[in-house]
């Protein structure tokens, strides 16, 4: 029999702690608590800053200062504008497209262009735990048109800008910036976000 | 020019509008409800697809940063005792920037080209003495063009820091120049170049005592040995 009323965040079974109220400790200067939401989240973060600036090293420097900035400034999550997850892939998404618009700023970038021919997310190496959120991902990117999944793929993994998104794909600038919103409209609608 | 605003969002959540239209999108957030609710939900969305990219870190990472945050304080509300204005609302942010930049050069590896480190770590402990001095004052100018500059002064250590919070971004012809303004007029203190002059820029000032203003100026590229231009911001030293 499973216990009816699993007692959270009493160090008994039950679900894990939230990602929330981890950062709500990390605020309070909580160690173990950054420790945990380290273990929980530094795949999703890492993983995203290696897709996006490519080498592994600058990704780790980045998954750092993202995880520094996290502890000093825990205190700054507001719940109202989106989940402890949201908040920190937003800081770190952020941190990646700073870097690697700086590291690349001539040559390199001219090398990446294979992106134009589609986003290779199927390539990358997944860790346990997430196949059904990634199998969910996937299959919402699928029901986007072509044009709304480059356009998308391109900013959030290549670091692109939609002007530049524009040139790669060979399409006006007022079509792509609409194509990314109406195209991150219909993932939400799909993925069953509600913030 | 609203209604062009408003399709923004998608490029705004997914970081790849151009420096100028994030600055414009975000100013525009501040007075667009339904673009806040709506950027709510297409980050949350933006976010979900680092699902697909899930890969473990090395666990030396882990063990750098809980070595650094084991030795590193967190921000604390700002103990002034200045009246209250709008500049407190920036102010755990200012001190965020100069508290990570604290952090960050005690590290082994970080962002910042290495040769800046030995600088950093030079600046590190007087700067956190000077932002935890006891007789420190805080004072903050919000410039016309954007961006703030905030300065805390402690007399006892006769030292101040500036810390320079998203300045207009400048073209390659010009650079922001620090100066001290002296009884014999006023002399350089530092030309903050081009890539330092994105975000917040934190700098040390040491020998404050004769120094009764520090003043920023737009120089051209590299800096001038006298101002050519009105300060864009002066703070007295008192």
């Amino acid at each position: 029999m499973l216990d009816p009323v699993p007692l959270r965040g009493l160090g008994g079974g039950g679900e894990p702690e939230r990602l929330e109220s981890l950062l709500n400790r990390v605020a309070r200067g909580d160690e173990e608590a950054f420790s945990k939401l380290y273990d929980r989240i530094s795949a999703a973060v890492f993983g995203m800053a290696r897709r996006v600036v490519r080498d592994p090293a600058r990704a780790e420097e980045v998954a750092q200062e993202v995880f520094l900035q996290v502890w000093q400034g825990a205190n700054r999550f507001d719940a109202e504008r989106g989940s402890a997850k949201t908040w920190i892939l937003t800081l770190a998404h952020r941190r990646a497209v700073d870097a690697v618009r700086h590291d690349q700023a001539s040559t390199d970038r001219e090398q990446r262009l294979d992106w134009s021919g589609g986003p290779d997310y199927d390539s990358v190496q997944e860790e346990v735990g997430t196949r059904l959120e990634h199998e969910q991902v996937r299959r919402c990117l699928q029901n986007l048109t072509d044009l709304q999944r480059e356009a998308i793929t391109l900013a959030y993994f290549g670091g692109y800008t939609y002007v530049e998104v524009s040139s790669l794909l060979e399409a006006n600038t007022a079509t792509v910036k609409t194509r990314m919103r109406d195209g991150l409209i219909r993932l939400r609608d799909c993925l069953g976000v509600i913030r | 020019m609203t209604a062009d605003l408003h399709t923004l969002g998608g490029a705004y959540a997914l970081d790849a509008l151009t420096p100028d239209e994030h600055e414009q999108f975000k100013q525009h957030l501040a007075t667009c409800a339904s673009c806040r609710a709506e950027l709510v939900e297409l980050q949350a969305t933006a976010a979900r697809l680092s699902d697909v990219t899930w890969s473990a870190p090395p666990a030396s990472l882990k063990r750098r940063l809980m070595d650094a945050v084991s030795r590193s304080s967190q921000e604390r509300p700002v103990n002034v005792r200045l009246a209250r204005g709008p500049w407190q609302r920036r102010a755990p942010m200012l001190l965020a920037a100069a508290a990570v930049l604290v952090v960050i050069a005690s590290l082994g590896t970080s962002l910042v080209e290495r040769h800046r480190i030995s600088d950093l770590e030079t600046q590190q402990s007087a700067l956190a003495e000077v932002l935890t001095a006891d007789d420190k004052t805080m004072l903050v100018r919000r410039l016309d063009d954007g961006g703030s500059v905030t300065m805390f002064v402690s007399a006892s250590l006769d030292q101040a820091v500036m810390a320079m919070d998203e300045l207009p971004p400048l073209d390659d012809k010009h650079s922001y120049q620090i100066w001290r303004i002296q009884r014999g007029g006023p002399v350089s203190e530092v030309v903050i170049s081009r890539d330092q002059s994105t975000g917040a820029v934190t700098r040390l000032v040491d020998d404050v005592g004769d120094t009764e203003a520090l003043a920023i100026t737009v120089e051209p590229a590299g800096g001038s040995p006298q101002p050519t231009t009105e300060p864009i911001v002066t703070i007295a030293i008192t």
